[in-house]
């Protein structure tokens, strides 16, 4: 579907050999903005000017014989919550609308390195927290593939952005979902990264025991690519793991004979009977590269929304309490430090984000410390307990990325409760803080995309893409 | 037993058998050359926010990373303080103030890394340690218009982040004090052990060690009463002030039938008392929660064992080392003195010289208070004066004279000096010849020195010091005087 | 959907009911332990940019309205 646009893997080699200009290349994909962003607000802020500059210094350096880095002239597009030094970082917020960080994030610096043209910062839901783009303070993103429905959520323009051709792959974070349900949604690669493999140095947490960033492409080398780029450890990030980066191209051919694949015995309701029959599809393409299917379980599956809602808002309540007015950002001015904050504040944050801080505050405040947040923890250790027991018997799990095709806009927007309900197959991996990623596996109703979620133990990358290949192979 | 660093002040008793119970909270900013969490100088004095990064001023994304250096500082502390050193976890102490860019201080709740230490006081006082744990410092706030440059009435604040980040120790003590002169000992003794093992420069002056103060009052045997905690004790004098204020005003407040509300006060040194800051029930709830973006602090046996057998020798030590040197109790001023200036090497030197020890403890004690840890004047020579004065060939007061003379000059010959200055002491006949003769011309003061007026004999050796020229030494003419009385 | 939603709100309640006792709390994913920084000096941030993106600053200070009563920590 998305296939229609160049790759990552053959822009770098195209532009490397000579046979085009990472100028003409940028120049290709800015045309793409200007027909269609309009209608699909992909993103924040467009950097044209940047990119032409980077596009040209490539070009330059090519033609001087200088080494280039391994994604030199790629358009790449990053979303709004990652620190670009210079450039305006809002994430989807009021608060820090106008707001240029004085510094890289570790992953921008990575990306800068290997050369990257940065096209623009896309549109999220606010601070990260929503799953359809639809709380960003800068209005919605549409989906690529039909305008009249959400591209997904948090990492809304950053999948747009890549869907509709305007970037050749993109950065999102995913905290519980965030990448790969509107990966899912527009038919694209998206991956969620072991906690700790890239770096969070420069993102802007929203809840840091969970968020992780990680690419949006069209393809699974293409997904590679960016990770190895991007991921290893970083010492300025004190949770980044001291493990090496494994290397994740070399492995994708080896195929998936022998592994044994989970499939969840008690599926939770509210799947539509497409998604279900395409998963049904992704098992049988395993099993004929020569997969087995085991059933397993995770009981504590259906307490992870629960948990999840009340581990991220605590972290978040205490990440976002930095958005004073004192230092940077928004300021509302009153006679008075505290009424400024609260007065800041009130016009600064949009509903859900008020909304997830209320929640996040009560949950780790006196006297309800133990029942809520201390209480979510123990279940996050019950869903870790669980995902050991389940890789004894197998290798990866394989789930539908979301229960449904992309939705409407303004269709969830009603009652947050259905909205969370998004994210019920993504969540748990936060929790473990082990790998997942979504590979796109045909269509469902409404000719939508629909995403088959690869879930992996900690450090499985290797596991993991292989078995994404294979489901591309077979898409 | 008066300290040896403020006025000695003995804290006078309780009225109607009260006893105060008191417990110090000690801030002291580590001497390291980076902040806790990220690599900005640590540094006093600086213009305003040039000490800044992305963790420093709590940018979005930032992250910090733990300082190593300030790990092995506050374990050289905890184990100086007798404490045990764990493993350890950091919490974040959620708040809003203009001088907290987070929102949040990074800090230690219920695992910190040192534990049940203890010190000692004079007369075998065992003051607990509760805890000694490492957390973030804050900015500065200052308060501009209004009237004293407090918060109060002013109209506006500017904040200055150079301090933000800086490490910082809390050392909580069990309330075990029962006195100020203890606190102030505690305190005093607190800042040597600091500066010993090079934890902290602790200057109260610059803030780098900050006391708050808890003081209660009961009854003895009683149940601890409720406790007032005071802040803004910025000297070692003002933490006996503001302990023996605030125990006497909650003594007045429950014998008049009033209860003590629990709250934090604020010591106003100018008027000399405390009033209320905040009360209990405007307290924050901190939401304490695991720091997300750390890791745990476990420090092996090996790491901890090292810093310890590098431990210099503690003050109490030293102290222990310098009576036994020279015969003086090891709780008395001038050994508390000697050792906290570090001249009880220079004293060892003296003795390994030949000197006589407890003649040099009060040399050094009296002549060198400019002369820092490593005194100019040679060792031998002080040895040599010692020697002479103790062998009565020259009195004390010529010894002082010619160390005087030593010290000013950076050194000398004590021998060259006396014989400059015609220095020697009479034997003993000649003096006893000369307090004959004084008694015999000053009839009348040496009748009422028999009759018991001590101060009658200041007239009869003031005669005989002018007729010897200096050169009687004073002590044997008293000695003289007093026996020939005692016939 | 439905069921599914009704099935959450039962189990924000669920939650109350399960006997966790015996269940250590996951904060974090992995149990790393002491990573460390040297005490090395890194250049920081320049005062004037910094000043510069703040919503009020004077006499290179960050300025705020007074705070009433509450406060000093």
């Amino acid at each position: 579907m998305t296939k229609q646009f160049a790759t990552v893997v053959d822009i770098a080699k195209d532009i490397a050999s000579g046979k085009t200009s990472a100028v003409d290349v940028l120049e290709q994909h800015l045309a793409r903005i200007t027909e269609r962003e309009g209608e699909i607000n992909a993103f924040n802020l467009v950097t044209t000017e940047q990119a032409r500059a980077t596009a040209q210094q490539v070009d330059a350096d090519i033609k001087a014989g200088k080494p280039v880095g391994a994604l030199a002239g790629v358009p790449v597009a990053l979303k709004d919550n990652m620190c670009t030094r210079g450039i305006e970082t809002t994430c989807s917020s009021k608060i820090l609308e106008g707001w240029k960080p004085p510094y890289d994030a570790t992953v921008v610096t990575r990306l800068q390195q290997a050369g990257v043209v940065m096209v623009g910062k896309t549109n999220l839901d606010e601070f990260a927290m929503g799953s359809s783009t639809e709380n960003s303070a800068f209005g919605p993103t549409k989906n690529p593939l039909d305008t009249s429905r959400v591209p997904g959520g948090s990492s809304g323009g950053s999948a747009a952005a890549v869907a509709a051709g305007f970037a050749a792959a993109s950065l999102g974070s995913d905290t519980g979902g965030s990448i790969r349900q509107p990966a899912s949604l527009c038919g694209l690669v998206g991956v969620k990264p072991t906690y700790g493999l890239v770096s969070r140095q420069g993102i802007v947490a929203f809840a840091s025991s969970l968020d992780q960033v990680g690419p949006f492409t069209h393809t699974v080398a293409d997904a590679a690519l960016m990770m190895e780029v991007i991921g290893g450890h970083d010492p300025l990030d004190s949770t980044s793991l001291p493990q090496p980066m494994p290397s994740l191209t070399s492995v994708l051919g080896q195929g998936v004979k022998g592994m044994r694949i989970g499939r969840l015995a008690d599926m939770p309701d509210g799947c539509e009977p497409e998604v279900l029959a395409r998963m049904d599809a992704a098992y049988v393409a395993l099993q004929a590269a020569g997969a087995t299917i085991v059933d397993i379980s995770l009981p504590s599956l259906s307490y992870c929304l629960t948990a999840y809602y009340l581990v991220a808002p605590a972290e978040a309540s205490s990440n976002l309490a930095r958005y004073d007015g004192v230092r940077y950002g928004m300021r509302v001015e009153t006679g008075d430090l505290h009424s400024m904050y609260g007065a800041t504040r009130a016009a600064g944050f949009g509903a859900e984000v008020k909304r997830r801080i209320m929640l996040g505050t009560y949950a780790l405040s006196a006297g309800y410390f133990d029942a809520y947040y201390g209480k979510a923890l123990k279940v996050r250790r019950l869903i870790a307990n669980d995902f050991a027991a389940a890789y004894e018997k197998c290798d990866v799990i394989l789930t539908p990325t979301s229960p449904t095709v992309a939705f409407p806009l303004g269709d969830k927007t009603s009652d947050p409760l259905t909205m969370y309900l998004c994210d019920i197959f993504t969540i748990p991996t936060n929790l473990a803080g082990h790998a997942a990623m979504s590979v796109p596996f045909g269509t469902g109703a409404h000719n939508m995309p629909v995403g088959v979620q690869v879930l992996a133990p900690a450090l499985g990358e290797q596991t993991m893409f292989r078995v994404a290949a294979e489901l591309e192979r077979a898409s | 037993m008066s300290n040896a660093s403020s006025a000695p002040q003995h804290s006078t008793d309780l009225p109607n058998g009260w006893e105060m119970v008191v417990g110090l909270e000690v801030h002291v900013e580590l001497d390291t050359k980076t902040k806790l969490f990220s690599a900005s100088p640590n540094r006093f004095g600086d213009e305003p926010n040039t000490n800044i990064d992305p963790v420093t001023l709590g940018l979005p994304g930032a992250l910090p990373v733990l300082n190593k250096h300030a790990v092995e500082l506050a374990i050289r502390l905890g184990l100086a303080l007798n404490c045990t050193v764990q493993p350890s976890t950091f919490h974040r102490k959620n708040y809003f103030y203009q001088d907290m860019p987070k929102a949040y201080q990074i800090s230690q709740y219920d695992q910190p890394i040192n534990i049940d230490g203890f010190m000692m006081l004079p007369g075998d006082v065992r003051i607990g340690i509760e805890r000694a744990h490492l957390e973030e410092d804050t900015g500065k706030s200052t308060h501009i218009g209004g009237t004293s440059g407090r918060i109060h009435g002013s109209d506006y604040s500017l904040v200055d982040f150079n301090r933000a980040g800086v490490p910082l120790v809390e050392i909580v003590s069990r309330p075990d004090i029962r006195n100020s002169d203890q606190a102030r000992q505690y305190v005093a003794e607190l800042r040597s052990i600091l500066l010993a093992v090079g934890a902290s420069d602790a200057k109260m002056e610059e803030g780098s060690m900050r006391c708050d103060v808890n003081v209660s009052v009961r009854k003895p045997g009683a149940e601890f009463g409720t406790r007032c905690e005071i802040k803004n004790v910025n000297s070692i004098r003002a933490v006996g002030k503001a302990i023996d204020y605030e125990a006497r005003r909650q003594i007045d407040v429950l014998e008049s039938g009033g209860t003590i509300r629990q709250e934090t006060r604020h010591w106003d040194d100018s008027e000399g008392r405390t009033h209320t800051l905040r009360t209990k029930e405007d307290a924050d709830d901190y939401r304490y929660f695991l720091e997300p973006d750390l890791v745990l602090l476990d420090p092996d046996q090996e790491w901890i064992e090292s810093i310890r057998a590098s431990l210099p020798m503690l003050p109490a030590a030293r102290r222990a080392q310098l009576a036994t040197l020279t015969g003086a109790n090891k709780e008395s001023e001038s050994v508390y003195v000697i050792v906290e200036r570090g001249q009880d090497d220079y004293v060892s030197a003296v003795a390994q010289a030949g000197g006589d020890a407890a003649r040099a403890l009060v040399y050094v004690q009296q002549a060198f208070a400019e002369e820092g840890a490593t005194p100019k004047v040679a060792a031998s020579d002080i040895a040599t004066l010692t020697q002479m004065e103790r062998d009565a060939k020259i009195t004390a007061t010529q010894a002082k004279t010619i160390l005087s003379e030593m010290v000013a000059n950076g050194g000398g010959d004590p021998v060259a000096l006396a014989a400059a200055k015609g220095f020697e002491a009479l034997d003993t006949s000649a003096v006893e010849a000369m307090v004959d003769t004084a008694i015999a011309q000053q009839a009348d003061a040496w009748a009422k020195y028999c009759a018991g007026e001590e101060k009658a004999m200041g007239a009869l050796v003031g005669a005989i010091m002018k007729v010897s020229q200096g050169k009687a030494d004073g002590k044997v003419v008293t000695a003289i005087l007093q026996a020939r009385r005692a016939k | 959907m439905t069921s599914q939603l009704s099935g959450m709100l039962d189990h924000f309640a669920d939650i109350d009911k399960l006997d966790l006792s015996n269940v250590e709390p996951l904060a974090q994913p992995f149990p790393l332990k002491n990573v460390f920084r040297e005490d090395v000096v890194v250049a920081g941030l320049d005062r004037d940019e910094v000043l510069d993106a703040a919503p009020a600053a004077e006499d290179g200070r960050f300025r705020v309205p007074p705070s009433l009563g509450l406060g000093e920590q």
